[in-house]
C-alpha cells in the first residue's frame, strides 16, 4: 500500500534512496527493482533533523564513500551530521520501465508517448482498438483534477487513465471521464507488486477492461467463424506442438502476448511468431485483427468442445 | 530553500517539546476553535510549511490572512495540506479576548513553540497541548 503512495509524495519523482526507503519500507527493494534508477541529479543539501530551520550543506568525501552535512545557520548551532551513501544518492522513477511492467501485467500493447500533460504518458494500448493506456503521477488533488481535464480535451477517443492511488479522484473528475466514457484504475487495487519487482493484476485483464474490448458486427462473426474453422481445419492437416488452435485461443481469444504464450507452452517466443503467421497466410488477416472478436470466439470454442 | 525567519516572529520563547503541525486528532477547523475559557477569542492559521520528500528538498510556504477562509473559497482546486507533503511548521494568529494586539505563535516540527509575551505563554501552550498540536507538554 505504502509502495504506491509513495509515487504521491515526490515531485518530480526524484529523491534520495533513504527517502524511498522511508517513504516505502519493506517494499523498497521490490520497487527499486520495478522503476527507480540512478538520477544524475546531485543532492546538494539535507533536511535538517534537529529542525535548526536550514538545510545543511553536503559536502562528499574525497574517498566517494560518503559525505558529511553541515549546518549553515549563523552562527552554525548543530554538529556535523556524517552521511551515508543512501542519504546522498538520488534515484528517479523511470517511466519506461514502469509502462514496461504495466504492460506486462495487464496484456497491453506497448506503445510510450509523452503527453503535454506534467507527468502523465501513454504506456500501452489494449484490444485491436487500441485504447490508449495512460499513467499519471501527481502529488496534489488540484494538479490531478488539471491532468483529468487536459487529457480528456486532447484525447478524441476514450482511453484508461491509471494513478496510483484513487487518492485524488474527486466527483468532478469522475464524471468528467466518465462522459467521455473513459475509465479509471488506481494501481494500488489493481496490481500487486512482487518481491523481485514485478506487477501481477488482481483480475484478469479481459475481465478488468472488458468494456474497452470491442463486440463483433454480424458480418464480423462470419469471418471470425470462418477464421475459427480454418485453424480447425490446419490443425488437424498439420499437427504441431503447440497446437494451431491453442496459440490461436491464447493469442485471439484470451488475448495474451507472445511472450507470454510462450513462457505458458513452454517453447520460445520465435515458435509463437511462426504459429502465428501460419494462421496469418491461411486466414488472410494478422491474428491481432481477430481479438476484436474474442468473445464469439470463445464461444465457438466452446461449442467445438461440446461436439468432442 | 531556506526560509527560517520569513514572516516569524522573533523567538521570544523556546520550549522542548513535540510539536505536531498537523494536529493528531479532529480537523484542522475543529483544532483551531476559540477557547474563551483560556481568554482566547479566535486562533487563525496564517502560514504553513510544507515539506516534499523529494531530491530538491522541495519546501512550499503558503500564507493568507487566513488560509482556511482561502482554502474554503477557493473549493476542490485548494489542497491546503497535501496528503504526500510532511507539515513542518505553522503560523497561529491569537486574538486574546482582552482586546491586546493579536499575537503570532509559530510551530516548528520537531521541537520548536515560538511565543511573543511571556504572559501568553502557559495558555497558549495549554491550548495548543489539548488541540493536539504538542503532544508532549514541556
Amino acid at each position: 500500500m505504502q509502495t504506491w503512495y509513495s509515487f504521491q509524495a515526490v515531485p518530480g519523482q526524484v529523491a534520495t534512496e533513504a527517502e524511498w526507503r522511508l517513504l516505502t519500507g519493506d517494499r523498497f527493494g521490490a520497487l527499486q527493482a520495478l522503476c527507480l534508477q540512478p538520477s544524475r541529479f546531485q543532492v546538494q543539501t539535507v533536511w535538517c533533523p534537529h529542525g535548526c530551520g536550514c538545510e545543511h550543506m553536503i559536502v562528499r568525501r574525497h574517498d566517494g564513500q560518503g559525505a558529511t552535512a553541515v549546518c549553515r545557520c549563523h552562527p552554525p548551532c548543530c554538529p556535523d551530521i556524517p552521511l551515508d551513501m543512501a542519504k546522498i544518492t538520488a534515484l528517479e522513477v523511470c517511466n519506461t520501465r514502469l509502462g514496461h511492467a504495466l504492460c506486462r501485467a495487464f496484456e497491453f500493447n506497448e506503445r510510450y508517448a509523452e503527453l503535454s500533460a506534467p507527468n502523465t504518458f501513454q504506456f500501452g494500448s489494449w484490444s485491436a482498438d487500441a485504447v490508449p493506456a495512460i499513467l499519471t503521477l501527481q502529488v496534489q488533488a488540484p494538479a490531478f483534477r488539471r491532468v483529468v481535464s487536459e487529457v480528456v480535451a486532447q484525447q478524441c477517443e476514450p482511453f484508461m487513465l491509471f494513478a496510483p492511488t484513487s487518492d485524488y479522484l474527486d466527483a468532478p473528475a469522475k464524471s468528467l471521464l466518465e462522459h467521455h466514457r473513459c475509465a479509471f484504475f488506481d494501481l494500488q487495487r489493481h496490481v500487486v507488486l512482487t518481491e523481485r519487482g514485478t506487477l501481477q493484476p488482481v483480475r484478469p485483464p479481459g475481465e478488468l477492461f472488458a468494456r474497452f474490448t470491442p463486440q463483433p458486427l454480424e458480418l464480423d462473426a462470419d469471418v471470425s467463424e470462418r477464421a475459427f474453422a480454418l485453424v480447425l481445419k490446419l490443425d488437424t492437416e498439420q499437427p504441431l506442438i503447440p497446437t494451431l488452435l491453442t496459440v490461436f485461443r491464447k493469442y485471439c481469444i484470451e488475448e495474451l502476448s507472445c511472450n507470454r504464450i510462450a513462457r505458458d507452452c513452454k517453447v520460445t517466443k520465435t515458435t509463437i511468431v511462426r504459429r502465428l503467421a501460419l494462421i496469418r497466410e491461411r486466414v488472410g488477416c494478422h491474428p491481432r485483427e481477430l481479438r476484436r472478436f474474442s468473445t464469439h470466439l470463445e464461444k465457438l470454442h466452446s461449442q467445438s468442445r461440446t461436439e468432442e | 530553500m531556506s526560509d527560517s525567519t520569513l514572516g516569524a516572529p522573533p523567538p521570544v520563547l523556546t520550549r522542548p517539546c513535540k510539536v505536531t503541525p498537523r494536529p493528531s486528532c479532529g480537523s484542522l477547523e475543529a483544532a483551531l476553535a476559540p477557547a474563551p475559557e483560556r481568554g482566547i477569542a479566535r486562533v487563525t492559521l496564517i502560514q504553513v510549511w510544507l515539506r516534499w520528500r523529494n531530491a530538491f528538498n522541495q519546501v512550499t510556504i503558503r500564507r493568507a490572512d487566513d488560509l482556511l477562509a482561502c482554502a474554503e473559497l477557493e473549493g476542490g482546486l485548494y489542497d491546503l495540506m497535501p496528503k504526500g507533503a510532511e507539515i513542518i511548521g505553522v503560523i497561529l494568529e491569537f486574538d486574546f479576548a482582552d482586546n491586546r494586539m493579536p499575537q503570532l505563535v509559530e510551530l516548528r516540527s520537531p521541537d520548536v513553540v515560538r511565543v511573543p509575551c511571556p504572559e501568553d505563554v502557559e495558555r497558549v501552550l495549554a491550548f495548543l497541548t489539548e488541540r493536539g498540536f504538542i503532544t508532549q507538554n514541556p
